[in-house]
């Protein structure tokens, strides 16, 4: 545990998706950490602190026994003790005991803090499931090679997530279906769609993003 | 108040039409947000308008009695990336 110097965590999504598909790869590669949460508050006087995770669950983030908290330029790891009983899995707010932060003015200290863990305790997903930091920044095609943009946000609704897909100010709503979705393959950075007869053509006519 | 049962669910008129035009191809377009899911509808995809955009909403069996505004959102909710996941439906 100790002081680092202020490094970029992580990319920005915004820098990734303008620059090209090599460089954002790239530059995803050589991200070794992943923002997963936000510090709330402190709670308690034992130095406690309560996180907001991006995420619906702390899964990853109970696997990790390390973590990172960047609060404006200063970056700190922090080792989590196995013995602690937070987070619980499965919960979206988790309260998190850190090695080195005793008492509540130390926590304080860090609220508004990023918490971001290593990339490595990530768990693999089955197949048909993506992480949404892998697909952001890819390109979209169809089956026959027309290119429609990039992935620049993942809506999520109650029924399919669906991709925006931005070219320039159109963008194109893609549906996250097995019966849509032709291919990921994330290792060229193309996402390979087989458009329904209409999909297209309905986003051309209101998908404009003003 | 519920709806009387007599009357039946409530589907907008010229959504029906086009759904059954369709005959089950293609993507049914519709501002009709307030009209319900109905188990014909299962397996379809349509495009909900949300004030803005049309969101595809594919229509499965635990859908059936909502109404298909319910999956459009009208407000955009950003979020990081974190460590969410897509699963393909």
């Amino acid at each position: 545990m100790g002081v680092e110097p202020a490094t970029q965590v992580q990319g920005s999504r915004r820098a990734d998706v303008s620059a090209g598909p090599a460089n954002s790869r790239a530059a995803r590669a050589s991200e070794d950490w992943v923002a997963v949460g936000r510090v709330s508050r402190a709670h308690g006087l034992a130095g406690v602190l309560v996180v907001v995770l991006y995420g619906e669950e702390s899964r990853n983030l109970c696997a990790s026994e390390s973590v990172r908290l960047s609060l404006g330029s200063r970056n700190q790891e922090f080792s989590r003790s196995r013995s602690s009983v937070a987070p619980r899995t499965g919960r979206a707010r988790v309260r998190l005991w850190l090695d080195g932060i005793a008492n509540r003015n130390q926590a304080e200290a860090w609220v508004g803090a990023e918490l971001a863990i290593p990339v490595h305790v990530l768990e693999p997903l089955p197949a048909g499931e993506y992480y949404w930091r892998d697909l952001i920044g890819l390109r979209c095609r169809t089956c026959d090679g027309r290119s429609l943009g990039r992935i620049d946000e993942i809506w999520q609704t109650g029924s399919n997530d669906v991709l925006v897909v931005r070219d320039g100010p159109r963008s194109l709503l893609i549906p996250a279906l097995y019966d849509v979705i032709a291919k990921v393959d994330l290792e060229s950075g193309w996402v390979s769609i087989d458009p329904p007869e209409g999909l297209l053509d309905a986003d051309a006519d209101a998908g404009v993003d003003t | 108040m519920a709806r009387s049962l007599k009357k039946g669910p409530y589907v907008e008129a010229s959504l029906m039409r086009q759904v059954n035009q369709t005959d089950g191809k293609g993507i049914v377009r519709t501002w009709s947000r307030r009209s319900m899911i109905i188990p014909g509808f299962v397996g379809r995809t349509f495009h909900v308008h949300n004030g803005k955009l049309f969101m595809p909403v594919f229509v499965t069996e635990n859908m059936v009695g909502h109404r298909l505004g319910e999956f459009a959102p009208t407000r955009k909710q950003t979020s990081h990336a974190g460590d969410r996941r897509l699963k393909q439906r």
